[in-house]
């Protein structure tokens, strides 16, 4: 069973690996010549100011919070997918009613201004 | 090769009034987000309309006593029971909203009354849940919708405090009873709870196994934080009193109505047969939550707090009967859940009228005079606080005595004995409403009653005329509650 | 053997980031730690052959909740050096319950003979296609067909929750 996952061990060997030795062999050959551009923590794009740190919007909240339940949504069509041919029209009929549900939500949420960024 | 999917055997009709209830939810919902109403009471009535017609609905089931849905939904007179209990919160709490709402405007939205049906939805399904897992949802889904509802006077920071106070440690109290859920599946290796009672009665020895053992702790931990159960109820006074008046009613008598038929679901019949010392620590717990409820609450000077440990101290008369075991102990929590959900929706949507536009904590001091210049309020309030006391003629005394019986059947005479002694402590709180109410002179002018709606004066009078109907012709009802006990099939 | 060694293994690298997430007072690192705890859980899941589960710990914890608790550290403006908080007393008294509670909790479960339960009810057929999404799937659309639809009314009651909670009222 465990042999099953052998490829996932490779792949992650592989970008491992890969990651690693771009690193190594670049800090080994490339040329190192320290310039004020090259210090700076973008080299292109605007310079960054004011502290890291602050407070963001609790707008962000309730987009995250959308996400995250819509997410869960398509977690749940996952199995329904993968079964769909056994389940047949009574599984279709349930996760419709699902989704019917959750549609109603959206349709809410839509109205209510809440996917507006006001 | 992929398993072969059977059909379920589908039956709608016994979860008609919570299909029935949701809809009305969905509905209410997108029907004040596309602005189709205009008038202040529209949506509480679309609200109130759905919810009589689920109501009606419910009796089609009666009598009935089957599964349905695989084992999740138990259809037998205890669901049809606490049903009833849960749908008459629900409209009294929509009635008394709709005086509420003239301080509140926010509490008028679609929102609210969506969210306290879905409350109720949760609720009527943890009545009903044969199945541990639909148990869980059902409770999180009425858990949710209440940790909303307690923090919706968004401006106001103790309605805040309250509903991230109450969050936190429901999420918390909620992972507990879901780890104990775990253990009783790994120790008898079922979640239906009709399967669960077989295999205890076919195999004791699992009562004693550790695995067990901590299931049931588990979950006793997570159903008594819900309940508020000493110790398990620090958080009461402060949701209770900084959550808007009457979702203060409503969480109080619905989450403990749900929550005590889980209680019962869970252990008083398949675990009936626990060994006694384990029982000994539910009648512990019952001391404790009557003690320190009724103890606490005598020095209270908010009404609103006050109201909060005597909800504290009422689950411990409950809990007495869940000690006691045996289906007249089954049938007198029923009953008493019944009348708790009238007097105290009533005695909370008094105070709900009296709430002035920026603050709703009344002092005893605001009652003074109140009996004599609105007489029918007064008489109103003045049958909340008997029946809370448990004073003869009202449907607390006969809940209580229903309980109290049962007990002394079952053996347990100490335990009533400071029951009993409880009740004459609360007494002293609860009449001192009415001392302040009808003896004291009135002293602040400013505290100004809006003309009572009709709503609110239907939804008063329904509640005391249940009490008077609970305790002075208890007999149908109580013939009702004892055919409704839960006996596994 | 190698199998299970290499479970404990997983076991014991979660149990270690677990505490990590806890005592690190960087609350972004904190969060990054959890990450690492929710994928070495997601491979605990596939030692016990429960695909689904690994994968569902992967989308929805590593990433879905991840992220929003980092929106939540955000939000909440959470300094690298949140002061001195002195929590001393809360401190001890965690401490007692840990080391009291947990041998407690784990004395009992060693008393535990109740997994023999489950022992005869469950085939090695069945045990074998435990964490396969048909198995899932079957048993989800049959018989916890009734949680299964309550949970669509669940995620509803969230979003109404956020949005009434979190949206300014239009004035």
């Amino acid at each position: 069973m465990l042999l099953e996952y052998i490829p996932i061990l490779y792949l992650m060997l592989v970008a491992i690996g890969f990651g690693v030795i771009t690193v190594i062999l670049s800090s080994l050959i490339g040329p190192k010549k320290m310039t004020r551009e090259k210090a700076a923590s973008y080299e292109c794009g605007l310079p960054s100011e004011g502290f890291q740190y602050f407070q963001t919007p609790i707008k962000f909240y309730v987009f995250a919070l959308l996400f995250l339940i819509f997410d869960l949504e398509c977690i749940f069509l996952y199995p329904w997918a993968v079964h769909y041919n056994q389940l047949g029209l009574f599984g279709f009929v349930e996760m419709l009613i699902f989704i019917c549900i959750l549609l109603v939500c959206y349709v809410y949420v839509w109205k209510k201004g809440a996917l507006e960024w006001d | 090769m992929s398993p072969e999917f059977i059909l379920p055997a589908v039956n709608f009709q016994c979860i008609l009034p919570q299909i029935l209830l949701s809809l009305t939810a969905l509905l209410v919902l997108l029907v004040d987000v596309f602005g189709l109403v205009k008038k202040a009471n529209a949506l509480a009535l679309i609200t109130l309309a759905g919810v009589v017609f689920a109501t009606l609905t419910l009796f089609s089931g009666t009598g009935l006593q089957e599964t349905a849905f695989s084992g999740m939904i138990l259809v037998d007179g205890f669901s049809f029971f606490l049903n009833l209990t849960i749908c008459l919160i629900l409209i009294l709490t929509i009635l008394v909203s709709m005086n509420y709402q003239q301080f509140f405007p926010g509490i008028n939205s679609g929102e609210y009354y969506s969210l306290l049906i879905f409350a109720a939805v949760g609720m009527s399904f943890m009545a009903a849940a044969g199945n541990l897992i639909l148990l869980f949802v059902a409770l999180e889904l009425m858990s949710v919708s209440i940790y909303v509802l307690v923090g919706f006077h968004k401006d106001n920071l103790r309605s805040i405090e309250a509903a991230l106070k109450y969050f936190l440690m429901g999420a918390f109290a909620t992972s507990f009873l879901l780890l104990g859920f775990a253990f009783l599946y790994g120790a008898t290796g079922t979640m239906d709870l009709l399967t669960m009672t077989e295999f205890i009665r076919s195999n004791p020895e699992v009562l004693s196994s550790g695995l067990f053992l901590s299931g049931v702790l588990l979950t006793l931990t997570g159903l008594g934080f819900k309940i508020s159960m000493v110790p398990f109820h620090m958080w009461t006074p402060d949701v209770y009193e900084g959550a808007p008046t009457v979702i203060t009613g409503f969480m109080a008598t619905g989450v403990k109505a749900a929550a005590f038929a889980a209680l019962v679901r869970i252990f008083m019949v398949p675990l009936g047969s626990l060994p006694i010392d384990w029982s000994m620590l539910l009648w512990v717990a019952a001391v404790l939550t009557m003690t320190v409820g009724n103890i606490i609450a005598l020095v209270q000077d908010s009404i609103k707090r006050m109201l909060a440990y005597s909800g504290i101290a009422h689950a411990g008369y409950l809990l007495i009967g869940v000690v006691a075991g045996g289906e007249l102990a089954q049938a007198g929590i029923l009953y008493y859940l019944l009348v708790y959900a009238f007097m105290n929706i009533g005695a909370f949507g008094v105070l709900a009228l009296l709430g002035k536009k920026e603050t709703e904590y009344n002092t005893l001091q605001e009652f003074s005079g109140l009996g004599l210049k609105y007489p029918v309020l007064g008489l109103a309030m003045a049958v909340f606080m008997f029946s809370l006391a448990g004073i003869p003629p009202t449907g607390g005394f006969m809940g209580k005595l229903y309980i109290f019986s049962a007990a002394i059947k079952s053996g347990y005479v100490w335990l009533v004995v400071l029951g009993a002694l409880n009740s004459v402590i609360s007494i002293y709180y609860y009449l001192r409403v009415i001392v302040v109410m009808y003896f004291q002179e009135s002293g602040a002018e400013d505290v100004a009653f809006p003309a009572p709606s009709p709503a609110i004066t239907l939804g008063l009078g329904l509640a005391a005329a249940g009490i008077m109907i609970l305790g002075v012709f208890p007999s149908y009802f109580w013939v009702l509650a004892q055919n409704s006990v839960f006996v596994p099939m | 053997m190698l199998e299970s060694m290499l479970l404990y293994l997983a076991a014991a690298l979660t149990l270690v980031t677990s505490v990590m997430v806890a005592v690190t007072r960087n609350t972004v690192h904190s969060a990054l730690w959890m990450v690492a705890s929710c994928f070495l859980l997601a491979v605990v899941f596939l030692f016990l052959r429960l695909q689904f589960m690994a994968a569902l710990q992967v989308i929805i914890y590593a990433g879905a909740v991840m992220m929003f608790i980092i929106f939540a550290i955000m939000m909440l403006n959470l300094r690298v050096n949140p002061g001195r908080i002195q929590l001393r007393s809360t401190k001890t008294a965690g401490l007692v319950l840990v080391l009291f509670l947990f041998p407690a909790l784990l004395l009992l479960l060693g008393m535990g003979r109740g997994i023999a339960a489950l022992q005869g009810q469950v085939s090695l057929r069945a045990l074998e296609q435990f964490g396969e999404v048909p198995l899932l799937a079957n048993v989800m659309f049959s018989d916890y067909l009734l949680p299964f639809e309550l949970v669509s009314i669940l995620l509803t009651v969230g979003v109404i929750g956020a949005v009434a909670l979190a949206k300014k009222r239009k004035d």
